[in-house]
């Protein structure tokens, strides 16, 4: 049986994938200048017979992109991980630990390659059987989305066509705050949108002495901030989720002198893509009104960082019965909604997608701390079962569309 | 007796040079050592030499007693400059990078000085005493208080109190003009800041922060009702809130929100009416808010009044010198504040303005990196202070 071979497979590549977590963990790179990652992805790749490389986006060298059965007719599903670090110093005291100061792997996605390594080997090595085509998606810049005012790499990726020729695509998460081994998805919303914004509203400055001869854009943002408490309160359905933060807020440079223009950031989280695309809307609508009334006016500069994450209901019962089936019936749960974005919605919204978490956490070990966190680190027997889950879902996908016969069951 | 007028007018040139070493030598705050020297030089030139210096740091004072019996009167100039970068381009602009006299103090020592050059000259006709006071520290509402608590008010005790600014405080005014005004003429003027205190966390999760942000925006509101549903609206009054700083990044909820303002106010039951319900509303907003407010008051000068007796005599000693068509009352009182409202708290008397304004194109306000004055009108201070100690017991 299949399921039974991958599972042996994934097993005896245990050490070989934790191998290469460690490497990558060990040399860890930004958003867009994951080069050296890439470079030891592409041989890899190479060396196990993939073909149709592409190496680079955005005009850059992160990222790389390869299938197995390029040519074949049949059905066809992708595969991805996200490859970059964040600008954190590692406090893990482990032999593998950061080789660059103040970079780090602290999201798991070094577990994501290693993990999709594993799997791309084991489906190399039974290509043949395969009635597919797979494609790998090695993607730079995840965190860049929303942290560095970086670009999100997966909007790119799909912009120069990664997803061309392409039916389905899964992806995983490792998750810390899961024990070891436990698998969470849900069908439909599952990770928020991410908008982050910025208003500036302008006024005429003076002394403060002298408010008559001066227009005080801090009393139109400050009553902006308070009228934005309104969308969640009074605008939108309450059934649905949505986050207005204002994260910063900068006004002035002396208690006595009224400022020319004032700065108000802030974020937008929904599950909701029509609520993510009137947002920009709402918002500016509040800062004209409330600066027309004051005297003042707004510029809103909106940027849609992050779509939610919305797994595909089908693609996602399929999964879960793979995921039963692999890691037994009682460690796959229903995730719960969750409040932080992740870039892999940009695929799900053009092809059917399905995203979910596998459990690192595990508190005997230390890997338990928040992602993140500069102690933030995979437990690695969750590697395995990584490696395992995506190699049977590719096959359980080309199985249950019954194309061909060519799997031997 | 000597004609004041053209004597003063003779020694507008002088002036101007004081003006100009103590313009190019600008020194800041409580800390006047330059200044002091330079003043107390220049009085000893004059035969002026009962003089206290070091009096609350650096300030001086000097006595000129008059040859009849008389009141004493105090004349007081201030001394400090900014810490401003000067950009004028004159001549004799400030030889200190990042200091500049950008209020018309370096005018308010030479125009003093020229007064006492006069007095001491006229010793025969003053009845009395006057009381020169040089003091530092006037834009941090310092000066007046160090000079009092060292005694620049005894010794002997004073009867009254005069002094001027100049520049362009009051519109509608121009060169060679004198403003007057009878009762309040400039704010009181505290401060106030308002640390937020909430609980920080990710912006996505709202539910597990409490945020000082929204806080600090619903204070802000709330203080603009003090002013308009609490104060009364015949107290004129004026609630700025200059500064709020909070956050770092559009995604992360801060655990703290600064606030910064100004309360100016004209009369002692609305200025502390004013300053514990701002008090009462940041800490009773922050509480409902599930936050905690920390509000710290600092109480700058109180609100400068006028003598009436004292301001009419000072209204005639000035028509004498530019005529009753260049005298002109102000009509309302600034908000701005000035540190000299500390003497008239303890000593009535009357702070009038001399209208200095340069030529068309080269105006700026005070405080301003380009700002400057019209030299010409400086004797006109001279005179009227001298004419003023000279007529009005």
């Amino acid at each position: 049986m299949v399921g039974g071979r991958i599972k042996v497979l994934a097993e005896s590549m245990r050490d070989e994938v934790t191998g290469l977590r460690h490497h990558f963990h060990r040399h860890p790179e930004t958003a867009w200048g994951e080069v050296g990652t890439s470079d030891k992805i592409e041989a890899l790749l190479r060396e196990w017979g993939f073909e149709n490389i592409r190496r680079g986006f955005r005009g850059t060298r992160s990222g790389v992109v390869a299938d197995l059965n390029a040519g074949g007719e049949g059905p066809s599903i992708a595969l991805r991980a996200d490859m970059d670090a964040l600008a954190i110093k590692e406090e893990n005291p482990v032999p593998y630990a950061s080789a660059h100061e103040g970079v780090m792997h602290a999201c798991g996605h070094d577990a994501h390659m290693a993990i999709l390594l594993g799997a791309g080997k084991i489906l190399a090595s039974m290509r043949e059987e395969l009635p597919g085509r797979v494609r790998l998606i090695f993607q730079p810049s995840e965190e860049g989305g929303s942290t560095s005012g970086n670009y999100p790499g997966a909007e790119h990726l799909v912009r120069e066509g990664v997803l061309e020729g392409i039916d389905a695509i899964a992806g995983l998460h490792v998750w810390s705050p899961l024990e070891t081994g436990l698998v969470a998805v849900r069908p439909g919303p599952m990770m928020s949108a991410c908008d982050s914004w910025t208003a500036k509203i302008h006024g005429k400055g003076g002394h403060g002495a002298m408010p008559q001869d001066a227009i005080d854009p801090t009393l139109a943002a400050t009553t902006f901030v308070n009228l934005l408490q309104t969308i969640v309160s009074r605008e939108v359905n309450p059934k649905e989720i949505v986050v207005v933060s204002v994260g910063k807020f900068i006004a002035g440079s002396a208690f006595n002198i009224i400022p020319d223009s004032v700065e108000v950031t802030g974020t937008v989280r929904t599950f909701d893509p029509v609520i993510q695309a009137n947002m920009p809307g709402m918002i500016g609508r509040i800062a004209d009104g409330v600066c027309s009334a004051l005297r003042c006016r707004a510029e809103l500069d909106y940027t849609r960082f992050t779509p939610p994450t919305i797994n595909d209901e089908e693609l996602t019962s399929r999964f879960i019965e793979t995921a039963k089936r692999t890691v037994g019936e009682d460690r796959v749960q229903a995730s719960p909604l969750i409040m932080v974005s992740e870039d892999f919605s940009y695929y799900q919204e053009k092809i059917p997608g399905v995203f979910f978490l596998l459990g690192c956490g595990n508190p005997l070990k230390g890997t338990d701390n928040p992602h993140h966190s500069p102690r933030f680190n995979v437990d690695d027997d969750a590697l395995p079962t990584g490696v395992e889950l995506l190699a049977a879902f590719v096959a359980d996908y080309f199985g249950a569309r019954g194309d061909t016969g060519a799997l031997k069951r | 007796m000597v004609d004041i007028k053209e004597r003063a007018k003779a020694l507008n040139g002088e002036i101007v040079r004081w003006r100009r070493q103590v313009h190019q030598n600008p020194e800041l705050g409580l800390h006047t050592p330059m200044t002091e020297t330079f003043v107390v030089e220049r009085l000893r030139e004059m035969g002026i030499d009962e003089i206290r210096s070091g009096v609350g740091g650096h300030g001086v004072a000097a006595l000129v007693r008059g040859k009849k019996p008389g009141k004493v009167l105090g004349m007081r100039a201030d001394m400090d400059a900014l810490p401003v970068k000067e950009e004028t381009g004159l001549p004799f602009a400030s030889t200190v990078e990042g200091r500049m006299h950008a209020c018309g103090h370096d005018a308010h020592v030479a125009i003093l000085l020229g007064t006492a050059r006069i007095l001491a000259e006229n010793r025969n006709d003053l009845a009395g005493t006057v009381k020169l006071i040089f003091q530092p520290s006037e834009e941090d509402s310092e000066g007046a208080l160090a000079m009092i608590r060292d005694g620049v008010l005894e010794d002997p005790p004073l009867d009254a109190i005069i002094g001027l600014h100049t520049g362009n405080l009051w519109g509608g005014l121009r060169s060679g003009m004198v403003g007057y005004r009878h009762g309040a003429l400039m704010a009181a003027a505290d401060w106030f800041t308002v640390t937020f205190e909430g609980k920080g966390g990710h912006g996505a999760t709202p539910h597990l922060t409490v945020d000082p942000i929204a806080m600090a925006c619903q204070a802000f509101s709330a203080i603009q009702n003090v002013v308009s549903r609490e104060k009364s609206p015949l107290a004129p009054a004026v609630v700025t809130v200059g500064r709020i700083e909070g956050g770092s990044a559009p995604n992360i909820i801060g655990s703290t929100c600064t606030m910064e303002g100004t309360i100016r106010s004209l009369d002692p039951e609305t200025r502390s009416m004013l300053a514990e319900r701002i008090k009462a509303v940041c800490e009773g907003v922050a509480l409902g808010m599930r936050g905690r407010a920390d509000v710290r008051l600092t109480l700058g000068a109180p609100a400068l009044i006028n003598d009436q007796g004292i301001t009419e005599k000072l209204r005639e000693a000035a028509a004498d010198i530019v005529g009753e068509g260049s005298i002109a009352a102000i009509a309302e009182p600034t908000m701005g504040g000035e540190d000299m409202a500390f003497f008239l708290e303890k000593v009535p008397g009357s702070f009038f303005f001399l209208p200095s304004i340069p030529a068309e194109g080269t105006v700026y306000p005070h405080h301003h990196s380009k700002f400057d004055l019209d030299e010409t009108v400086f004797w006109i201070g001279s005179a009227v202070m001298a004419n003023f100690a000279l007529t009005w017991q």
